[in-house]
């Protein structure tokens, strides 16, 4: 599978992928600003989701951003994480051209009054209550982090480390971040779908060509020092049975290390063959339920285990079954028939993941952000190319207990059985 | 300067190709994607509706792939997993359906599989407690979820205990089943006379090949009818306390009743003033308690269609402190909708959002693939999705207002707060 783009930029700065595709009538548009929690001061966590609600606020020809967007016929949304803030419109293709126009305008032109500001702390407010405190487990990430990055800003969750940072940003914080950050110097514009080519980069050129570019000031981002100590956390809430936590920092986005830890996980965790399942869940019964995942962050991010305890296990029990299965793979590299099945799946979500045109306009945008946008199409080889042997030396120099992090999320509720 | 918008007015509906097994088993097929990626879809009347222990529809999909013919439950996992396919098996409320996503070249492979697993599934004891015990702690954590406990009690309340529709699982009702649950509830409803297959994507004659090899052995059923009543209740306000001691930030509102099927006569009508209402991003009810009073990170209206009924509800998070003005801008936003006209803007607007969602609905062959399986499924007419077309764009403002008045009032509603 390999997808054709055409990649150019402007004189402004703002980098522009192109992907024609004409069995869709649907034109998609994603726009990656290339801000997330990363960037944040630590006084200040949480603003760039908050900013991203902001830049749904209107502006003096259009006041309110979705209106024009669903009159003709199409859906808008946007998500921020630790490392960029995505908006994306999906349309019908005959009115590419309204998803453009308003895409630049607010780029330029974004109205930041008191009243939406106001709104936007409340909204984002109920959903740190809806998805963090109002949650059982909802606030492990916030622990979790905590606990693995003690320098870098990946140390708090995107929706922000307390609401009070939300409640209290005012509205010249709100101005300097858009100025730093909301600029076509700073930004990948992806469309995708039932497209003429020559015509879109004519409304392209139109619509984006006279937003000035912006001088970034080099945000140099501290880096996490390398972990000497294993570290652990316990933590009692009313919550129902007991949940494990073990993660280790992975390594960089774009290196191969990060290809073979991916593979390590999905030897873990991924489908129902998968070790930590089949062993731990189904035979042995320790758990209830078991995973294991990377975070894909651009800086080094974690590979994680995430567990949750059957009725009474205790945690020595189910931490030395992890670590016994850890230790097997540290010593014995898988079969190659092992191997080539994680390889298969992982072939077969690219190519299920990259049906719609709005999929591909996310991971085209996804893999220029991380500074490599042929990889897009290279990853099946990579992950092809990838040994037994290396899967076994990654996992030596992935699962250091000296560089491991245990969350202990312990149940104090009593436990009615 | 806003360019100008050009409002959809077509939208291709391109009709399925049908064909009969030699048993009988109807098949509907939709060719596109030519990216070597196949969809196929088998779905059986075996969901809630037809169960005769509460949760045996749900058990019986989901371990139906746990051991089968002469492989375990790991050697089908292991082969599912190497060639890279998607194996769905679910059971839900009216029916059930083994799902494959695969790669063209492994069809034949996988559906031997999926033939195994339809036919001679061994529901082995120890994968049965499995799934008890697993499901049983995951309630757990699901009751403790204001959203789930608020969604159970509305159901409940506009069903019945016992109805298909409306009974909310316990953990007896986990602990009731056992192998000869699953197996009664496999030998009568997995069967030819309740069985309709959907495939799509890059496909060819070949299939019809593979599907009769499949499908060729399983047994004839009876014709499969069962009739349920709902048992609404008397009471229509329903306050529950979180039940766990953790303090509440939110409360989890739930407004709703008992509304039609598809069929009935004022579906589309009714779904055109839902989108108004609270249907999508622009609605009245996300402008009101989002937008304007910060009450809510969302709120949503819909309508849920059943083959047997459906219904329509609100739902949203709010603050607790908040939650009795977040009431009262919910019965006010749906008292205008009763008594003003919808102005010409905002209805261009509706019209133009809801063709554009046809649009997309119908964007790839695996999209396209699931609206035509629903209209099959539910006895629909291909055209109604042209009727749909015509409404959409013909419906005038006093009739939005004549189905607001007709089924949104105060006295039918039933009202769920919990926390």
């Amino acid at each position: 599978m390999t997808l054709d783009y055409m990649r150019y930029v402007l004189d402004n700065g703002l980098t522009v992928i192109l992907h024609q595709d004409n069995e869709t009538a649907m034109a998609a548009v994603n726009l990656l600003y290339k801000v997330g929690a990363r960037n944040e001061s630590p006084e200040r966590t949480g603003l760039a989701h908050l900013f991203e609600h902001l830049m749904f606020g209107g502006t003096e020809a259009a006041p309110n951003f979705d209106v024009p967007i669903q009159t003709a016929g199409g859906e808008n949304n946007a998500f921020t994480n630790s490392d960029v803030t995505n908006f994306y419109d999906t349309v019908p293709a005959a009115n590419l051209e309204t998803a453009l126009w308003i895409e630049a305008d607010r780029m330029m032109n974004l109205k930041l009054d008191f009243k939406a500001l106001d709104t936007q702390r409340k909204v984002v407010v109920e959903e740190f209550s809806e998805t963090c405190l109002n949650q059982p487990y909802g606030d492990v990430w916030h622990k979790l982090r905590h606990l693995c990055y003690k320098k870098h800003p990946y140390r708090w969750p995107t929706i922000g480390l307390v609401p009070e940072h939300i409640k209290e940003t005012n509205l010249d914080n709100a101005h300097e971040f858009y100025n730093q950050y909301y600029s076509p110097n700073n930004a990948i514009l992806v469309v995708a779908g039932g497209i003429d080519i020559n015509k879109t980069k004519q409304l392209i050129e139109q619509y984006f060509g006279n937003i000035p570019a912006a001088k970034i000031q080099e945000n140099l981002i501290e880096q996490e020092p390398e972990q000497t100590e294993a570290r652990e956390l316990d933590h009692q809430a009313l919550v129902p049975v007991n949940a494990l936590y073990i993660a280790f920092k992975s390594a960089p986005r774009n290196s191969r290390e990060f290809y073979i830890q991916d593979l390590i996980s999905d030897i873990f965790s991924n489908g129902r063959s998968a070790r930590l399942y089949t062993r731990l869940v189904k035979n042995q019964q320790l758990f209830n339920d078991i995973d294991c995942y990377v975070t894909a962050n651009y800086d080094p991010g974690l590979v994680i285990v995430d567990a949750k305890l059957s009725p009474s296990i205790s945690y020595a029990e189910a931490e030395a079954a992890i670590w016994n299965e850890i230790d097997q793979l540290c010593t014995t590299p898988p079969t190659q028939r092992e191997l080539d099945k994680v390889v298969n799946k992982a072939e077969s979500s690219i190519r299920f993941g990259n049906i719609n045109a709005i999929d591909k306009a996310m991971n085209i945008a996804y893999y220029e952000a991380l500074g490599d946008i042929t990889l897009l199409n290279r990853e099946v080889d990579i992950y092809r190319s990838i040994t037994p042997q290396e899967i076994m030396q990654g996992a030596r120099d992935l699962f250091n207990r000296k560089k491991s992090n245990t969350l202990r999320y312990k149940a104090n509720t009593i436990q009615h059985n | 300067m806003q360019p100008p918008i050009h409002p959809v007015s077509e939208v291709s509906f391109p009709k399925p190709e049908q064909h009969t097994l030699s048993n009988g088993i109807p098949v509907w097929r939709l060719n596109g994607n030519r990216n070597g990626l196949v969809c196929i879809s088998l779905v059986f009347k075996a969901g809630r509706w037809y169960e005769d222990n509460k949760q045996a529809a749900r058990a019986t999909a989901f371990l139906m792939r746990e051991g089968a013919d002469s492989r375990t439950s790991m050697e089908i996992a292991e082969e599912l997993d190497f060639y890279g396919a998607k194996l769905h098996i679910i059971g839900r409320q009216d029916f059930a359906s083994l799902t494959v996503y695969c790669m063209k070249q492994h069809i034949s492979h996988l559906l031997s599989i999926a033939k195994g697993i339809l036919l001679h599934p061994t529901f082995d004891k120890k994968e049965i407690r499995t799934f008890i015990r697993r499901n049983v702690e995951r309630l757990r954590i699901d009751l403790e979820k204001n959203d789930v406990v608020s969604f159970r009690a509305i159901t409940e309340l506009i069903y019945g205990v016992d109805h298909p529709y409306g009974y909310n699982t316990t953990q007896g009702v986990f602990y009731r089943l056992d192998r000869s649950v699953l197996q009664n509830h496999h030998q009568q409803f997995f069967t030819t006379s309740g069985c309709t297959a959907f495939v799509s994507g890059d496909i060819d004659d070949s299939i019809y090949k593979y599907l009769e090899e499949t499908l060729i052995e399983l047994p004839k059923g009876n014709s499969i009818q069962k009739t349920h009543t709902a048992i609404a209740s008397e009471n229509r306000i329903l306050h529950l306390d979180n039940p766990k001691t953790r303090e509440d930030l939110q409360a989890s509102i739930r407004i709703g009743r008992a509304l039609f099927t598809r069929n009935h006569p004022d579906y589309i009508d009714f779904a055109i003033m839902n989108m108004l209402l609270g249907g999508y991003f622009g609605s009245r009810l996300m402008s009101n308690l989002r937008e304007e009073n910060g009450f809510t990170y969302g709120i949503y209206s819909s309508v849920e269609a059943m083959i047997q009924s459906g219904y329509f509800q609100i739902s949203t998070e709010v603050g607790r402190d908040v939650k009795d003005q977040a009431i009262n801008e919910i019965y006010s936003e749906i008292e205008r909708l009763k008594h003003e006209p919808v102005g010409e803007a905002e209805l261009t607007m509706v019209r133009n959002y809801l063709m554009g969602s046809m649009l997309q609905m119908m964007d790839g062959t695996f999209h396209r693939m699931r609206a035509v399986q629903s209209l099959v499924m539910s006895g629909m007419p291909f055209d109604f999705y042209d009727d749909m077309k015509i409404r959409i764009q013909t419906i005038s403002p006093q009739r939005i207002q004549e189905v607001a008045q007709q089924y949104l009032n105060r006295e039918d509603m039933y009202q769920v707060v919990v926390g």
